[in-house]
Formats: C-alpha cells, structure tokens, sequence
C-alpha cells in the first residue's frame, strides 16, 4: 500500500513538472561542453547575473532585465534530493577570495533551481496574473561524461574498432605504447583472470590520462568515467579496456567475453542511468566550446575536439516543438546556442571571426539542427570578463590590445593576442608562434556579492535561451 | 599606404599601451594592495569623449561584406582609409539650364540696377526719401539673407540626416567592430539640448562597452534612446490623422477637403522633423515633403496591396456608414501613411523590421474614435 502511494506521488510530481513545461513555466536548460571548457564558471556566471541584474544597464540585450519587468531571481530547493547542489555560492567565493581564483573543476554531478520573478506583459494575463514565475533547471556534470553518450549507439566490437583506429596515429600511437604491448602478449580467449582485467584497464587508464595532458590536449577519450569516475572509483565496472584485436574464438568466460560483458553493465549501469536522470529532456541547450585552446595545442586537438562535439551533438533530441506536440510527443530542445567562451582572450574586434570561426567549426550539427528545424545562433561570450581592452601604437598604427594578469602571474600584462582565422585551419597554419593564446586570472571583484560580474554578450544569451519564455 | 596586418600574437610593455577608462573601471586587474595605483593610469578623463575609441581622423569606410581579406585588413590595423567619394560624374548640361541662369542673372541684375537707380533717384528729391527707401530695401535684404541662411541650414540638417541613416544601414548591416561610436555620437549631437532625452543617452553610455560590435552598439541606442522618440512621434501621426479623419468628415466643399488634409500633413512632417531632431525651415521642409512624397511614391507594392487589402475587407462598417465618414478615414489612413513614412524619412538611425511604425494601429484608433463619435449621437 505504502508503495503504491509512494509510486502515485512519483508519478504526480512527474507529471505536473511535465505539465510546468508544456507551459513554459519551467525550462531545463542543458549546458553542454567537453571538459575544461567553462561550464561550472558560465554556470556561476549566469545564476549571479540573474540574481543581481536588476540593474537594467549590466544586462542590456537581456530584455526582461532591460525594460525593468525582472522582479528578482531565488534559488530554489532542487527536485531531486539525492543528487547534490550546484555550489554557486562557492564558487563565488572562489572568486571573491584574495587573490580571485576560477570556480573548481566539476568532479561529480550536481543539480540547482532558479526561481525567476517577472512582470507579465501578455495582454489578457497582464491583468489577471501580473506577477510570474519561471523555474529553470540547471545541471552541472563533469565534460568527460559526456563522451559516455556516444556509447549508447556502439556495440563493443565496433567501440574497440574506432579505438583501435584512434591509436593508429600520432600522438596517440607513442602514447598507447605500454597499453597496446600490454594487449599484444595476452590472448584474449584465456579463461578470465581479474589480474589481467585490472592491469589492461589501469594501463589504458594511464593511457587516457596522459592524453589529457594540457600538451595533447585530446578530447575524444572513452569511456569518461575513466578520467573522472566520481563515485564509481575502483568498481569492477571500471575494470574494461577496448581491444585492438578481436580474438577469432570467444568462448563462454573468456577474457574477451568479460570485457565484453563489464563494457555492455557500464553502458546500462552507468551511461544509460545518466542519461534517463539528467540528458533525457531539455528544452533549450547551449553548447560551450573553447577553441583557443585546441589553437594553441594544434591540429590534432582542433579535429579532436571538433569530432568530440559532433558524436556528443548527435545524442540529444531536437525539433521545434509547439505546445501540442510537447503534450503528446514529449520534450525536446528547440533552441541551442553555440558559444564559444573565453571571448575576453582575443581582441574585442576579433569577437566577430571567432563567432565566424566557430560556425565553421560546427557547421555540421548545425546544418542537421536546421533541417529539423531548431533555432541555432553562435556567439563569443565571456562568463567573466577578466581583461581590459586598450590600444597601443605599433608600427606607426593604432593596434587593438588587451590587458589582463595571466594566470602563472600575478602582474598584468599587454598584448595583442593574434588573430582568429575566420577559416577552418589547415595543420600547415600551426607555423612556430602563429597561436600562443595566454591564459588569464579573474580580475579583483571587491563587490560581486552585491554587484554583477563583468561579462560579454551573456545577455545576449540569455536572451536568445530564455527571452521567448517570459 | 595599405595596412599591414599581424596574425601572431605580440607582447607589449605595459606603459606603450593606452587604457580605457570605462575599461579600468569595470575590470580590476591590480592584485597589488589597492592604495598602489598603476602608474599609466588615466585619470582626466570625462566619460563622454572616453568612452571609446577615439575617433579616427577621417570616417573609415567598412570594407565590404565579402571580403575576408579585406576584413581583417581593417581589424588587425584599426587605421583610418579616406573616404573615396565617386567625384566623377558626368554633369549633361542642358541648354535649358544656360537660358533660365542667363535670364535669373539678367533679372538680378536688372532689379540690383533698378533699386540703386530708385534710391538714388529718391536721394536727389530728398534725404528722407532717400533714407526711408534705403532702410526700407536693407532690412528687407537683411531680412532675406537670414531666412535664406536659415533654409540652407534645414536643408543642411536634412541632408544630414539622411546622410546619417545610409552610415546607420551600413552599420547595422555587416559585422564590424569600433566604426559606431562614431557614427553614434555624430548621432547624439542631435539630442543634446533635450533635456527629456539626457538621462536616456546617459543609460545608454552607461551600458554600452567595448566588446559590442557596431550593430549592437546601433541597437542599444536605438533601444535607449530613439525608441522614446519614436513614440512621441507616433503619437503625433496617430493624432493627426484623426484630427484629419474629424475635419474631412465634417467639412462639405471638395476644395477644404485637400487643403485641410495638406494643411495637416505639412504640419505633421514639420512637426515630425523637429522631433527627431532635423528643425526644417521653409526649404528644407520643401525637401523633405519632396522625400517623403518620393518614398511613399516608390512604397513597395506589396505593402500597398496589404494596406488597401485590409481596408478594404476589414472596414465592413465603412459600407454601412455615409460616403462623408468613408471619405473621413480615408483622409485620416492617408495622413497616417504619410507620416510614418516622414518618421523614416527623418530617423536618423534606419528602423530594424521589427521597429517599423505600423499603420494598423492607427487605422484601428481612427475607426474606434469615428465609431464612438457615432455611438454618441
């Protein structure tokens, strides 16, 4: 009986979130982003920014903030409890602190709800209910899970394929060297040992990791969980490694046959779990990529990160959506914002070829988003300006510069950072010193606990993400 | 001299670069204690000349759309290319033209030589004479020369001002950076003396920074600034045309008919004008009437069948009500049309789409109103 009430209240508390959403009085927002490229500080950004920008000035494309209808912005008590809180307010610390450092990298998943309050401005509603609210849902996850995704769709001989054809080149091929020499003195039609088991994963773990490295800079590495495996450290789940061959024979409790098996229970155990809890649904999206880095590591990076992106890209579901089709035909995001961050590196004239740069680079998904009809748009953005844009004279012309205090540094420096190709460059473009973007603190933020942070076009996209829901 | 550009990255010293001031103040980059100031700092600053890039010596012209190359060109060198104005057209010039300047000079002429003769004559009959006549002729020529000054000077602002909005489309339309501050303040100027408008370009200075591009920038102080003008303007249009619509009701002779409306209408587009800034004169109101009669002859035909379609279908009381009534709203729409296009003709920032002054609005106002006035009777 109990269960059963239980069960119902569940369901209930489903089906009115799903209901809030048909309406557009809840929106679940996915911020999405490979690891390392500024979801936990746009994420810190944006809820500070809805708090304190009240001040129609700091928000100006922002309509709602701009033309005075924001009443305010709360957080809210999450809808699950077992998932932990975003840490917003120590990230914020983080930032405050003397000197001002980046919110920490996201080690685990976690959850926040704002509460927006706004002044309606539809005809009939105005007079009948002024004051609304609006919920959105943000999660927080770390980047590497989301390479997990593609897994879904893969079958483990396929998944060993495309490894082993990822380790057939540089750099990849030196770094696997003890992984793959490792492999090649097993026969993987052994009866299965654990022994074996764990040293091939470790071995290729280690493998994962060095690509990692800032110098590699590679993103495609499979399975996330191995990087970052959050609570999941040392589980025998964890214990699997792709195979460069595939033994001819695979008897029942074979090596073969129990790598298999653990690669097909994180697939359903971890993956999936994953994703039914928090990839399932969303309404709107906003891709976060940080291409100066790939720049400054080189090509390889580059392409990595950009084929990264695309699988990630293809796991989500997208269509425009009317309030008919959300009711019967579930949720889907109908709107998804290409960001490339870090826009206050680059000189403010170079915004224009980084957004030109990086629909090129995503030229792909965006195409598909346009077939099925989702609205795209690309901008640079800084969740947190942390330079000041000035000029020099430099061979007898007016140079755009910024100035800011890089991050091994503690005194400000000037510089013009280089020029953004407005193309998809070539590995011959890499030439010695063509890309050495630097690195920047936070600035000092005396009062951002009252006070907004300083920013560049993110409200712009607020306004594209959440502009039409209010 | 063509600009070079860099691609690599460059370091500088600290003392060769030149801050911002808005810049300084919104990002804080001294992790020293905060009493020790760096020392380029800037501080005879007033926020409205440093609010951006200084302007450059000579209007840079953006490069076209197209070209890549030529776009980082611009970027990477920030300088100022002269403008190239077209100086080469070719004037035909018509006999007509020599027959009616030698027949104005000889009018001139004649009428320079008739009054010095007349004076001179009145001199020798008597000092008075002479004297009356004399201040007589010079405060009349005073007269003349300043309110010919002051027509040059409308037709001047009006020149500007249309001047101004081809830079403004030009702006709006590609993605250049640091080319609008410019523009905009050339724009300001216009509203500096309103004391109504003061605090609206002060929020606009205060929101808008470095990083946005020419067509944010542009939409900002549309947004702040001119979208309160446009209101006011609106109102006026909505005003006139149903005093119009009211007075051609209610008249009976044809002729009063077209004299109220024009009546009306010039009054509009001066009053239109001045709001936004272009105070016309007697010619430069000629020139704009000419413009706004130009734009509304060359109105898209689309935008026609869309207006005389809803007119047509959605006035289904007009047929139940006298030919005097129809003849009222169709005055009333025409005012109204006419002065949404002097709101375009006198703006000097382009309308985006989504700003453009519709003429539903008003035709639902002029309807409503005449309906009511019947109601009431």
């Amino acid at each position: 009986m109990n269960q059963w009430t239980s069960f119902i209240s569940q369901k209930t508390s489903n089906i009115e979130e799903f209901v809030n959403r048909s309406l557009d009085r809840q929106v679940k927002l996915a911020v999405t982003g490979l690891s390392r490229s500024g979801k936990t500080v746009f994420i810190t950004s944006l809820i500070h920014q809805l708090m304190h920008g009240l001040d129609s000035s700091h928000l100006p494309f922002f309509e709602i903030a701009s033309s005075g209808r924001l009443r305010g912005t709360r957080l809210m008590p999450q809808p699950n409890m077992h998932i932990p809180a975003f840490r917003y307010l120590e990230g914020i610390e983080r930032l405050c602190s003397e000197p001002p450092d980046f919110p920490e990298a996201t080690q685990g998943i976690s959850e926040i709800r704002l509460a927006i309050r706004y002044e309606s401005s539809q005809p009939v509603l105005k007079y009948v209910a002024p004051i609304k609210t609006l919920h959105i849902d943000i999660v927080d996850y770390p980047g590497e899970w989301l390479l997990d995704l593609p897994l879904l769709e893969l079958s483990y001989e396929q998944w060993s394929e495309q490894i082993a054809r990822l380790c057939e080149r540089e750099p990849r091929l030196t770094l696997s060297q003890a992984w793959r020499e490792y492999l090649d003195s097993i026969d993987f039609s052994q009866p299965c040992q654990d022994a074996v088991l764990r040293q091939a994963s470790e071995l290729y773990t280690d493998f994962l990791y060095a690509c990692k490295k800032p110098e590699y800079g590679l993103s495609l590495l499979q399975p996330g969980h191995f990087t970052m495996p959050g609570d999941k450290k040392g589980a025998p789940i964890l214990q699997f490694c792709p195979l460069l061959k595939i033994p001819s024979s695979k008897p029942e409790g074979s090596l073969f046959a129990e790598m298999k098996r653990r690669y097909e229970a994180y697939k359903e155990h971890v993956v999936r779990v994953f994703y039914r809890e928090h990839f399932a649904s969303f309404d709107r999206q906003i891709v976060l990529v940080d291409p100066l880095r790939a720049f400054n590591v080189g090509y390889n990076a580059f392409a990595e990160m950009q084929s990264a992106l695309n699988m990630v890209l293809q796991s989500f579901h997208y269509a425009k959506t009317g309030i008919i089709n959300k009711l019967f035909g579930g949720l889907k995001i109908d709107k998804v914002l290409f960001a490339a961050t870090k826009a206050d590196h680059v000189t403010p004239n170079q915004l224009n070829n980084l957004e030109q740069f990086l629909r090129q680079m995503l030229i792909k998904p965006q195409k598909n988003l346009y077939f099925d009809s989702v609205q795209t748009d690309a901008f640079a953005l800084a969740s947190i300006k942390c330079t000041q844009a000035a000029y020099t004279q430099f061979d007898g012309q007016r140079l755009s510069c910024i100035k800011g205090v890089p991050k091994d540094g503690d005194k400000p420096i000037a510089l013009f950072p280089g020029e953004i190709p407005v193309d998809i460059p070539v590995p011959e473009d890499w030439v010695e010193g063509r890309f050495n973007f630097v690195e920047f603190k936070p600035p000092r933020l005396s009062n951002a606990h009252s006070g907004a942070l300083p920013h560049i076009r993110l409200d712009r996209a607020l306004e594209f993400l959440l502009g039409d829901k209010f | 001299m063509s600009a070079q550009t860099w691609k690599a990255p460059l370091f500088f010293d600290l003392s060769e670069v030149e801050s911002i001031a808005e810049e300084e103040a919104a990002i804080t980059l001294n992790y020293t204690p905060p009493v020790v100031l760096p020392e380029e700092a800037q501080f005879e600053t007033t926020p409205s000349s440093l609010v951006h890039e200084p302007e450059p010596e000579v209007y840079a012209e953006p490069a076209p759309r197209d070209a890549n190359y030529q776009y980082s060109e611009h970027y990477a060198s920030a300088s100022a290319q002269p403008l190239n104005v077209p100086n080469n057209y070719t004037v035909h010039q018509s006999p007509w033209i020599w027959l009616l300047g030698s027949v104005s000079l000889l009018f001139v002429t004649l009428s320079v030589l008739d009054t010095f003769n007349f004076i001179a004559n009145q001199f020798e009959t008597s000092f008075f004479m002479g004297g009356f006549f004399l201040i007589l002729i010079s405060t009349l020529l005073w007269a003349v020369t300043i309110l010919t000054w002051r027509s040059y000077q409308g037709v001047l602002a009006i020149r500007n001002i249309s001047h101004l909005q081809q830079q403004g489309a030009q702006l709006m339309e590609q993605d250049s950076h640091g080319d609008a501050m410019y523009y905009i303040r050339k724009v300001a100027v216009l509203y500096y003396q309103r004391p109504d408008l003061k605090a609206r370009l002060e929020r606009f200075y205060g929101s808008v920074n470095d990083c946005h591009s020419d067509r944010e920038v542009c939409s900002l102080f549309s947004h702040y600034v001119l979208k309160d003008v446009d209101q006011q303007a609106y109102r006026i249009v909505a005003q006139r045309s149903k005093e119009t619509a009211f007075m051609v009701m209610l008249s009976q002779v044809a002729l009063l008919d077209t004299a109220l409306t024009l009546w009306r209408n010039v009054k509009m587009i001066r009053d239109i004008a001045s709001l936004y800034g272009a105070r016309p004169s007697f010619l430069g109101s000629t020139s704009l009437i000419i413009a706004v009669v130009q734009s509304l002859l060359y109105a898209d035909v689309s935008e026609m069948l869309a207006e005389s379609m809803a007119e047509t279908l959605g006035n289904s009381f007009l047929s139940v009500m006298s030919a005097q009534a129809a003849q009222g709203v169709g005055s009333g729409i025409l005012t109204a049309r006419v002065g949404i296009k002097a709101m375009q003709v006198c703006r000097p920032l382009p309308f985006t789409e989504s700003e453009k002054p519709r003429i539903k609005d008003i035709r639902w106002d002029i309807l409503s109103s005449l309906k009511s006035l019947f109601a009431n009777k």
